[in-house]
């Protein structure tokens, strides 16, 4: 028999090595990485929990905008309109609010780099300016390549830099602006100062060809939503070739070839002659003869009573037209659309130039050719290419290449490693914007101040410290910052002498306000010069070219492609197209038919020996004969931008087209399809009023659009204290998407990448729908913002099986994300389809940066939970908290919502219909008003108003 | 003998279970490599409030 072991190991000790080991396994595992740290040492005048505001300034192109930055414990985390900028009153361009993204992209550079290497700034610093310093001294040029400046002070700072530096050859390139427009203003007037366009002035509109009221022009939106009511309503004629958000809003839109636009304004100011109106001084009228109405409507395939109709309401509005041509048409369309401006005295009413600032002066594709050329040859020492980036927007790849081989030393100063900073040899990284100091100029009577929302995330400089500093190291004499030189300037320059402030005072002031308005130096009016619209005249004929005519235009979202590394800009839809994540060329039904072209359909587009491969889409109401497509896409650098869409600016190279429009271009089916990632998949409303519009003289009757309200077995819901509704005008509404934007700002709403959207997992909140009406050659469009309609009797509340979705007693549907389970029903049984289900963990793959950008008020949903739009229940909350706090009851207007705040129409009203007095109660007690898809009973909160339209011929309308 | 030869089978199961912990602590290490590699850039740690500029009160 064996003997008992004796265990020399006894059980707690055994139990006190395990214990031991399981701590240390413990110890070594992964910790977490979420820290608590105590707030003990907090920033003076930090507030945990509240979210603090900068006014700022935002540039973009030839824009600048006023914004309002809120910060949470020292982030950024939304962007909106500054209100003390007076024409844009708290609203601001969509890209301001997206650019975000920008701050905490994480491809941003994070230190110099020489020749692709890490180095301090000192080492790049040094190697620029000893090279500069030889150049000086061997008397050769250095090339500074810019987007356009619009700082006052910036230029004063390139100005100096100019001093210092001889040779310095500065360049203005802003690739998709187009250089048709300044030409012709300064051909016509003598000076390229870009006028102000008062919409809320006009009472007839005619745009030829251009785009006023997408999401970058804040202004001109709010302009034209003040005269589309009932009160004061306006007229816009839209002539373009492929549809856009202006003539989607039009009263008429005629699809007409942007080369006959010119024609067309030309034909009209002769019948204007004709009946009574006199032609400038120096416009011979024998120049017109040879343009007229009937043969044009004849040609282009439209109405003749139309055109007639518009030269008789033209004439009939005088000084309260305004005819606008767009960046895309060649000088005459512009010299013509000035010809009617001066004749129906628009000049100095609706076209405001007495305060626009100096024109930039801008280096279109031939001059930059010329500058690039010179540098092919090595006549340049060096050259500098800040923010502009033509190693991917300059349309000769090879006269691009060539030069750049050819410069001994090239410098970039930006944010991210892109294509033009590939093929420099110094990479200087800037801050961005929300990081910097500058001044902006939007008009002469106002200046925006920027200011930082936050200290710098990285070792980044701002652009402006970096030349300024070698500005010093050149000899010249400069304060040891921006900010100083900033300051310099508005105190010899800026503040009135007959101020009594402080100068630290008033700097204070306006880095509070943000904006700075001051008496503007009288200018005589500008004076039309008819010998030169003479000639511009003369010079419109019928094109000879039997191909299509392309129209290029800056991407709607990614502009000329700078923001093309932006998720929410790239998921973001075109707003008519709809389509996301790319570029098509949009090619009219009937040339579709003739071609055998469908969407998806990859074709070949050839114009001056450049070939493009591009996906089609068939876009109702395109002009046959004529193509569009967007710029930006088909960028080679950025994580998210890297092969996304198709460069088109080579297509500019050797066309010979002035501005973007390519008069002679072929397409060619290649045989290939792509799959493309469409937001919007239907496009008609199946015989249901879903979006509905009436023509002003039926508005006019009572309570034309409500039905009747349906017998229901659901017991009536109280609301004892609040009932928040919404009111939606989509006669204000011209389907920008700035709400869109603001709305997954504001929420933590996720991007999902085109694959996702494909299998139509797009995570948007708020959408904006486009409807098509009537024949595909010319149809209606209605366009109608659609967020969940916290229906009161809500269909997905009664089939969720963990009451995940319920309702609150102020009349919200609202979310308990931890309870869901993801069964979907709700979003099956929503007629709205404004559910989205979270499919994967998309903000877990959120990059660790981008995650800073997350509103800490709104819950970062997981994987597996459906969600939707709240009404921003947080923004309610916060507003009752601050009522309390002010022991006041609250106010209406008190609560805006993301969307709401950010529409610069203001179609988006918010509102308690407990309070019978507040906008949103008066706005759904309104005639036009009525509830999608009231018939199933379900009783949604927003209230829509009918579009309103004010057709030619309108019985009663103004 | 019975009880040497249980010590050695329990030093053998803790050298097993010490593996174990190498290979975990091997396991952390690699993951910090990967927050710190280029492909996973880690989030700016400290945000600063803007040292010269005004706030908007309201």
């Amino acid at each position: 028999m064996a003997e008992p072991i004796e265990p020399d190991l006894s059980r707690r000790e055994f139990l006190g090595v395990l214990g031991a080991s399981a701590a240390l396994a413990a110890g070594c595992s992964r910790p977490d990485r979420g820290e608590i740290v105590p707030f003990d040492k907090r920033p003076a005048g930090a507030r945990p929990g509240n979210a603090d505001l900068y006014a700022s300034a935002f540039q973009e192109g030839l824009s600048a905008y006023g914004v309002l930055v809120k910060t949470r414990e020292g982030r950024p985390i939304h962007v909106q309109g500054n209100d003390k900028h007076p024409s844009c009153a708290g609203k601001t361009s969509l890209r301001a609010m997206a650019d975000i993204m920008g701050l905490y992209d994480p491809g941003r550079l994070r230190r110099p780099l020489v020749k692709g290497r890490p180095a301090s700034w000192d080492q790049a610093r040094g190697r620029l300016l000893s090279d500069l310093l030889g150049a000086r001294a061997e008397r050769r040029p250095v090339l500074l390549m810019t987007n356009a400046l619009l700082s006052p002070t910036r230029r004063a700072l390139v100005a100096a830099l100019g001093k210092a530096l001889p040779g310095l050859k500065h360049a203005v390139r802003e690739p998709a602006c187009g250089g048709a427009e300044a030409a012709a203003l300064k051909a016509c007037y003598g000076d390229a100062r870009r006028p102000r366009l008062r919409l809320d002035r006009a009472k007839v509109m005619l745009a030829l060809e251009v785009e006023l009221l997408s999401g970058d022009r804040p202004e001109e939106i709010k302009g034209f939503a003040a005269n589309r009511g009932e009160g004061s309503m306006s007229r816009l004629y839209a002539f373009e070739a492929g549809m856009s958000l202006t003539g989607a809003n039009a009263d008429h839109r005629v699809p007409w070839k942007p080369s006959r636009a010119a024609a067309l304004g030309f034909a009209l100011a002769r019948a204007l002659h004709q009946s009574g109106r006199p032609l400038p001084a120096g416009v011979a009228d024998s120049v017109l003869a040879g343009f007229d109405l009937e043969a044009l409507a004849k040609e282009q395939g439209a109405d003749p009573a139309l055109l007639r109709a518009l030269a008789e309401d033209l004439k009939r509005a005088g000084s309260s037209a305004l005819v606008v041509a767009g960046p895309a048409l060649p000088p005459q369309a512009h010299a013509a659309a000035f010809l009617l401006n001066t004749m129906l005295g628009a000049e100095g009413s609706t076209v405001d130039a007495s305060i626009s600032p100096p024109a930039e002066e801008l280096a279109g594709d031939e001059e930059s050719s010329r500058f690039l050329l010179e540098a092919a040859q090595g006549r340049f020492a060096a050259a500098v290419f800040w923010g502009v980036n033509p190693a991917y927007a300059f349309p000769d790849a090879a006269l691009w290449d060539s030069s750049a081989a050819a410069i001994p030393l090239k410098a970039r100063i930006g944010r991210t490693l892109d294509e033009t900073a590939r093929a420099c040899d110094i990479v200087l990284p800037e801050h961005h914007w929300l990081e910097s100091w500058n001044d902006f100029e939007p008009s002469s009577d106002l200046l925006l101040l920027q200011q930082p929302a936050v200290a710098p995330l990285y070792d980044t400089r701002q652009g402006d410290d970096v030349l300024l500093d070698l500005l010093r190291g050149l000899g010249g004499g400069a304060p040891l910052d921006y900010r100083s030189y900033l300051m310099e300037r508005w105190r010899r320059e800026v503040q009135p002498a007959s101020s009594l402030l402080p100068f630290e005072r008033f700097w204070s002031s306006a880095l509070h306000d943000g904006a700075l308005r001051r008496e503007a130096a009288s200018r005589p009016p500008r004076r039309l010069d008819g010998a030169a619209v003479t000639k511009l005249a003369r010079q419109t004929g019928a094109p000879a070219a039997s191909g299509f005519e392309l129209i290029l235009s800056p991407g709607a979202n990614v502009f000329d492609g700078r923001y093309a590394d932006n998720g929410w800009l790239q998921e973001l839809p075109d707003p008519v197209t709809k389509l996301s994540w790319g570029n098509a060329v949009c090619v009219s039904p009937a040339d579709a038919v003739r071609l055998g072209l469908a969407d998806g359909d990859i074709v070949e587009l050839s114009a001056g020996g450049v070939e493009v491969e591009l996906p089609a889409v068939v876009q109702p109401g395109q002009a046959p004969g004529t193509l569009g497509a967007a710029l930006g896409y088909g960028r080679r650098a950025g994580s998210v931008a890297a092969g996304v869409g198709v460069n088109l600016f080579p297509m500019l190279a050797g066309s010979g087209a002035a501005g973007l429009l390519l008069p002679d271009t072929e397409l060619q089916k290649t045989g290939c399809r792509t799959a493309l990632p469409f937001i919007q998949r239907h496009h008609k409303m199946e015989g249901r009023d879903i979006a509905r519009s009436i023509t002003l003289a039926k508005s006019r009757q009572p309570r034309l659009t409500h039905s009747k309200d349906l017998a229901t077995l659901y017991p009536p819901r109280k609301f004892p204290k609040h009932k928040w509704a919404m009111a939606v005008d989509l006669s204000l509404c011209t389907g920008c998407q700035a709400c869109a934007v603001s709305c997954q700002s504001e929420n933590n709403v996720p991007v999902v990448g085109a694959e996702r959207v494909l299998e139509g997992r797009e995570m948007h909140w708020l959408r904006v729908d486009r409807y098509y009406e009537g024949p595909a050659e010319n149809p209606k469009v209605l366009l109608q913002p659609m967020m969940c309609q916290q229906c009161d009797d809500a269909p997905c509340e009664t089939v969720c099986p963990v009451a995940a979705t319920n309702h609150s007693d102020e009349g919200l549907n609202q979310m308990a994300y931890n309870r869901c389970v993801g069964t979907r029903y709700c979003a099956n049984n929503c007629p709205y389809k404004v559910r989205r289900f979270n499919f994967f963990e998309y903000n877990a793959q959120t990059p660790e940066s981008r995650r800073l950008a997350f509103n800490p008020e709104v819950t970062v949903r997981p994987r597996g939970v459906m969600e939707k739009c709240t009404f921003c229940v947080q923004r309610i909350q916060e507003a009752k908290a601050a009522a309390r706090s002010a022991g006041r009851a609250l106010r209406d207007g008190d609560i805006e919502p993301a969307c709401a705040a950010a529409c610069p129409a203001g179609a988006i009203v918010f509102g308690d219909l407990k309070d019978p007095a507040s906008r949103v109660s008066r706005l759904a007690a309104r005639g036009r008003g009525y509830r999608v898809l009231e018939e199933l009973g379900v009783k949604p909160s927003v209230t829509y108003l009918a579009d309103l339209s004010n057709p030619a011929g309108d019985r009663d309308a103004s | 003998m019975p009880a040497t030869a249980s010590r050695k089978d329990f030093l053998k199961g803790l050298a097993g279970l010490w593996a174990g912990l190498g290979a975990l602590a091997g396991g952390a290490v690699i993951g910090w490599k990967d927050v710190f590699s280029s492909r996973r850039q880690p989030a700016p740690r400290r945000l600063k409030p803007p040292p010269h500029s005004v706030k908007r009160d309201g």
